[in-house]
């Protein structure tokens, strides 16, 4: 296609450069519709070829936004999903899609003063939400920072220790903030990301087209793009999954943390929560008054990452 | 004149319509609150069932309380005492005529699994902050139930600095990295900035 492009605009009758090209409505249009033609063919070709076994199928080609699908069709997409992934595995799964509850906003906050670095929330995770280890994604970077330091250009998350927490540091974990004002949202084009009423930005992966716009524009680093197929093995896969969470990713989309919204919604707390072995990690509802994570809101020096940007995170960090 | 008249009618309609728009709505946190989803309840595990020895007194019964400060030889070996100045040995927690309670420091007797209010007793703000959540590890159900561990499970008491524990593996490195200047990112090499 871009050798088609290049072929085209060299065509231009006195088209030295593209800008030049471009001042020329005639050649413009007249490149402009031998690029159609070539694009038309080409999806023509892919189309006749299948593609592999990666190309969506029609009623997935054709299928509605995920807002305005009927619970029917949802129904019909979970079972295609739970079948596929039956074929390709042999993983019998089960996908659900808890809606937000009235009335919930969560909140996650963290206790810097007693996490102690050892990644078991980074593991937990990543077995909650079938992450793959081959090419590795993780929701969830631990950074090792300097004690008394907030400064992230001395601190790393490439660590390995013996006997945690390391003399003179601290750990600071960093996911996905679940942003009231996210920028990642307002960065894709095809709204395939959303934030929900709980306070959850979440993706639908049938619906992303892999711009990773969002992964750009997010100033935590906290969306993973799949460059490959992802490759669980079978006797690793979470059968409890969430349509909107934690179901099977594929080569070419993003995805991100969800604060396991197929656990949360069922009124669980995260996988990362309960694998913390010093018991850092808070979670609740913001609007319930008697709540942990209100109470340190309301109690605590909490803090969040990069609030000059207003992002409004829903993840607090505080020392205690 | 009429000019002027109209200008200014033009000016009260330009307020009107655009002067007191709301606009776009600032993005404001949790208003507009339906009522509050309250978030269960909590237990507090039992340590009882988990303690090997319990009841002391199946051992005790026949034995004289030694309150002396000694290197204990034939029972409690691995028992290693390192929590802040402590005077009274062992009798300073456990009860010397009621082996299997423990007592605070005005004599009230607790159970072993009511041990967070003797360690409260010294460390108030902790307890502050465990009895409303804060602190300590919880598990199970933000809304449902949910148990919370009680000091003994995390802290020793007789040795309740954390335990040092061993990383997870490390995560993999972008292949542009070195893991020289991935552990040491302050530290620049070849002149380059990190």
């Amino acid at each position: 296609m871009a050798k088609d492009t290049e072929t085209a605009l060299d065509a231009q009758p006195g088209g030295d450069s593209p800008l030049e090209i471009r001042e020329d409505e005639h050649g413009t249009r007249r490149a402009f519709l031998k690029l159609a033609g070539a694009a038309a063919a080409a999806t023509a070709a892919v189309a006749a070829t299948g593609c592999g076994s990666t190309a969506p199928t029609t009623e997935e080609f054709l299928r509605q936004h995920y807002k305005k699908l009927s619970a029917e069709e949802k129904q019909r997409i979970f079972a295609r999903i739970e079948e596929e992934t039956k074929a390709r595995t042999g993983v019998t799964t089960h996908i659900s899609d808890p809606p937000p509850l009235d009335g919930v906003e969560y909140a996650y906050a963290l206790n810097l003063s007693v996490c102690n670095g050892s990644r078991r929330c980074v593991e937990a995770c990543a077995r909650e939400n079938n992450l793959p280890d081959d090419p590795e994604i993780r929701y969830i970077r631990v950074f090792e920072m300097e004690a008394g330091s907030l400064e992230f250009e001395e601190a790393t998350p490439y660590y390995a220790h013996e006997n945690l927490p390391a003399k003179d540091k601290y750990y600071m974990p960093v996911q996905c903030h679940q942003c009231d004002n996210p920028p990642c949202v307002k960065a894709c084009p095809v709204q395939a990301t959303w934030k929900e009423p709980d306070g959850i930005v979440v993706v639908d992966y049938s619906w992303c087209i892999g711009c990773r716009f969002c992964v750009v524009a997010c100033p935590y680093f906290a969306r993973r793009f799949n460059w490959v197929q992802p490759d669980i093995p079978p006797d690793r896969i979470n059968p409890n999954q969430g349509y909107l969470s934690n179901r099977p990713r594929f080569k070419g989309v993003v995805e991100k943390c969800t604060f396991c919204l197929h656990r949360t919604r069922k009124g669980r707390l995260p996988a990362c929560l309960e694998a913390c072995p010093t018991g850092a990690r808070k979670f609740g509802n913001l609007n319930d008054p008697n709540s942990e994570i209100r109470k340190i809101i309301e109690t605590k020096r909490v803090f969040v990452l990069k609030e000059d940007l207003a992002t409004l995170p829903r993840f607090y960090y505080f020392f205690a | 004149m009429l000019t002027r008249k109209l200008l200014r009618v033009g000016l009260l309609m330009a307020l009107t319509l655009f002067g007191c728009s709301p606009g776009e709505e600032p993005q404001r946190l949790h208003t507009d609150h339906p009522p509050p989803v309250p978030s269960g309840s909590v237990a507090v595990m039992a340590r009882i069932p988990l303690l090997p020895t319990y009841p002391c007194s199946r051992c005790h019964e026949d034995r004289t309380p030694d309150p002396r400060e000694r290197q204990l030889t034939e029972f409690h070996t691995q028992k290693i005492l390192h929590h802040g100045v402590l005077g009274g040995w062992c009798y300073r927690c456990h009860t010397k005529d009621n082996i299997d309670r423990l007592h605070l420091q005005d004599g009230t007797l607790v159970t072993f699994d009511q041990a967070y209010e003797l360690c409260g007793s010294c460390h108030g703000d902790k307890l502050r902050d465990w009895k409303a959540g804060m602190h300590g590890l919880t598990t199970g159900y933000w809304l449902g139930d949910r148990q919370r561990r009680s000091c003994p499970f995390c802290h020793d008491p007789h040795n309740p600095h954390f335990p040092a524990m061993q990383s997870e593996r490390e995560p993999s490195l972008p292949r542009t990295v070195s893991t020289t200047e991935a552990r040491a990112p302050h530290e620049e090499s070849n002149g380059e900035g990190h």
